[in-house]
């Protein structure tokens, strides 16, 4: 198709299509128009004859001129410059001048004049302008241009106040389409989260015949568009044969905000419909821009809303994760129970349990579960209900870990275990202990004297199918005390980095008397850690033999 | 920090980890041992002779690959633990679990035969 390049104004660069007609002037609605008030309303008019393009004045007042002659009426050769008051044109007749038409795309670029190549379609040439497209540029474009300035206003309107990302993607489409009647569909890619460029939507105009079809984009144009910010036309190809486009126009432009590329914005046209302009892409350019803006917008509000809707699981997964510990320590004749549960984090992964069994039994849970926040405690749950079930059915402990073990091997992700120490007490004193991964229980004998059991440990619940859980008994008498405790205890730090630990542990049961254990023992520890902030749950459990 | 290498040793593949392996580190691992599980690379050496620290979710890490290896019927072996990741292993009583050695030559020895 023939063309006009701007060689001198305003719009330097700039290239035009020349259809079958085509007028210059100052109106905007002349297909070239020109911003200068020494241009007339309607200058000239370039017309398709059967001997070639011809250029008219319409009686301008400061005249149309060609190759310095001021002229009423001129047949235009390839290479004829135009002049109208400042503007200078330079007629291209790509049909003249190879004898075929070929496909083209402009880039809006900056000084490097840029090669675009690709490896999909070979046999097409490109040709480029070099329009430094500054941000002053685009802005001084954009008062200049009614209709541009019009467009983006509209578009900041459109766009503005919607937070709702697929909404307001739809919205800035549908507002594309109705700003270029002659577009047929449009696309919004954006990077996710693995540097992707994902498709995240795509409208058709209404009146659209077609349906689905991928998209393709030669990876040099999206090269262009995302990493040097450029913006590019692609014209239509046409059939050397036939003259008729046998593929589509299409405009590519960058969705860029706060010197960041997020995506891109890309438009194609109708088969066989008006190909884009150079002026099309300006505006396009000046929308993807606003449009860019509202959707770093809309994604940091979702990410707000996601962060809240994060807050609110936790919140309800502690409520569900309190709920499934006891409240009170159980009334038990010949014992005496007590404990502590500090949750460091909104859920923690901590959790004990008394379970009243047949005979005047009960059973003692403390347990684990590895990870944090809501997964952790779902399975604490889980894990919870499981032991008090299968504690129910079994007598003995290693047969209830066994049990949880393989309930928890079904469930859960592959990731995650838990260690649990189960023990049922008899009203004897008789403790029948199966550990799985937990730290052993301490045992303080009514004289002081503190001793570890570490018989029956096993592995920790939920890394192998099949393991063998051992049992063992240990005799309480009465006076003696039992603690279980989580490794928050141990783990607890003070201000020097050092850990509370299993000595000062020993030391301190030996010293402090059995009635109120856990309180003189929490004591220990504020003391120790001080204000130095902990970063693990607190589960504590006694309890002491007392006839 | 965590820093970690792969080394293929015949069809044994050696994970050497340094440094602290925990909550915030494990997920750094997490596509290494998807990609070693889609790959069906089975026979892993975990080399912990410098690993300085280890948490419940980096112990989930190690689990997680363990218990995939073994579905494809291969296995995980540890080398050379020290300190407070031993005392881990062994509060865990993981060492019911996985084969422990002093060297990863020992460890990789193992499943050649």
């Amino acid at each position: 198709m023939p063309k006009l390049i701007t060689t001198s104004g305003p719009t330097r660069g700039r290239e035009h299509d020349i259809d079958d007609v085509c007028i210059l002037g100052r109106s905007p609605s002349c297909q070239i128009y020109i911003g200068d008030l020494t241009v007339s309303r309607q200058h000239a008019r370039i017309t398709r004859t059967n001997k070639g393009h011809v250029v008219e004045d319409l009686g301008s007042g400061n005249g149309t001129w060609v190759n310095d002659k001021r002229v009423t009426r001129h047949l235009l050769q390839n290479d004829d410059v135009i002049r109208i008051s400042e503007c200078v044109y330079r007629f291209i007749d790509d049909a003249k001048q190879d004898g075929r038409w070929v496909n083209m795309v402009t880039v809006i670029a900056g000084n490097e004049p840029g090669l675009i190549s690709t490896n999909t379609e070979p046999q097409i040439k490109f040709f480029e302008t070099r329009v430094d497209l500054s941000e002053e540029d685009l802005r001084s474009d954009l008062t200049r241009t009614h209709r541009m300035l019009e467009a983006l206003y509209n578009a900041a309107g459109a766009t503005s106040s919607l937070l709702d990302p697929q909404r307001l993607f739809n919205k800035i489409l549908d507002y594309m389409l109705n700003v270029f009647p002659n577009a047929e569909v449009g696309y919004i890619m954006l990077l996710d989260d693995n540097g992707q460029l994902v498709s995240r939507a795509i409208r058709r105009q209404q009146s659209s015949q077609q349906q689905g079809g991928g998209l393709v984009i030669s990876q040099s144009v999206i090269s262009q568009v995302m990493h040097e910010g450029k913006a590019v036309l692609s014209r239509s190809n046409r059939d050397s044969v036939t003259g008729y486009a046998s593929t589509a126009a299409k405009m590519c432009a960058p969705l860029s905000a706060q010197g960041k590329s997020h995506g891109i914005l890309h438009i194609e046209g109708k088969p066989g419909g008006r190909p884009f302009t150079q002026e099309d892409l300006d505006l396009l350019t000046g929308i993807a821009r606003i449009a860019a803006v509202a959707i770093v917008n809309a994604s940091l509000h979702e990410q707000l809303m996601h962060q809240q809707r994060l807050e609110q699981d936790l919140r309800f997964a502690r409520r569900v994760q309190r709920s499934f510990l006891p409240l009170e320590p159980p009334e038990t004749p010949g014992f005496r129970f007590s404990r502590r549960y500090n949750p460091l984090y909104d859920v923690g992964g901590d959790f004990y349990d008394f379970i009243p069994l047949p005979a005047g039994k009960i059973g003692v849970t403390i347990g684990d579960v590895s990870g944090k926040g809501v997964s952790a405690a779902l399975l604490m749950a889980r894990l919870t209900s499981d032991i008090r079930y299968f504690a129910i059915s079994e007598q003995d402990p290693a047969r209830v870990m066994d049990r949880a073990n393989a309930s928890l091997i079904a469930s859960v992700q592959d990731n995650m275990f838990a260690t649990v120490l189960y023990l049922t007490l008899s009203p004897g004193g008789k403790m029948n202990i199966c550990n799985a991964g937990h730290i052993p229980p301490l045992v303080r004998h009514a004289d002081g004297t503190v001793v570890q059991v570490d018989e029956a440990t096993n592995l920790a619940l939920g890394v192998l199918p099949d393991p063998v859980f051992d049992h063992a008994f240990f005799q309480l008498e009465v006076g003696d005390s039992v603690l279980l405790c989580s490794d928050g205890l141990l783990e607890a730090k003070n201000a020097k980095g050092e850990e509370y630990g299993f000595e000062r542990l020993i030391r301190t049961l030996c010293t402090i008397p059995p009635h109120h254990l856990l309180d003189d023992l929490h004591r220990d520890l504020m003391h120790f850690t001080g204000a130095t902030a902990q970063y693990d749950d607190l589960t504590l459990v006694s309890f002491t033999r007392v006839d | 920090m965590l820093e970690f290498q792969q080394q293929q040793r015949d069809d044994v593949v050696v994970l050497q980890l340094k440094g602290n392996l925990d909550a915030l580190t494990a997920t750094d691992l997490r596509p290494m041992i998807d990609e070693l599980v889609a790959s069906r690379k089975t026979q892993v050496v975990f080399d912990l002779g410098g690993l300085t620290l280890i948490d419940s979710s980096g112990v989930g890490a190690i689990v997680s690959l363990f218990k995939r290896v073994r579905l494809l019927g291969g296995d995980v072996k540890i080398a050379c633990l020290t300190n407070q990741p031993k005392e881990i292993f062994r509060l865990l009583r993981l060492d019911r679990a996985f084969d422990l050695f002093e060297t990863v030559e020992e460890a990789a020895q193992k499943f050649q035969k």
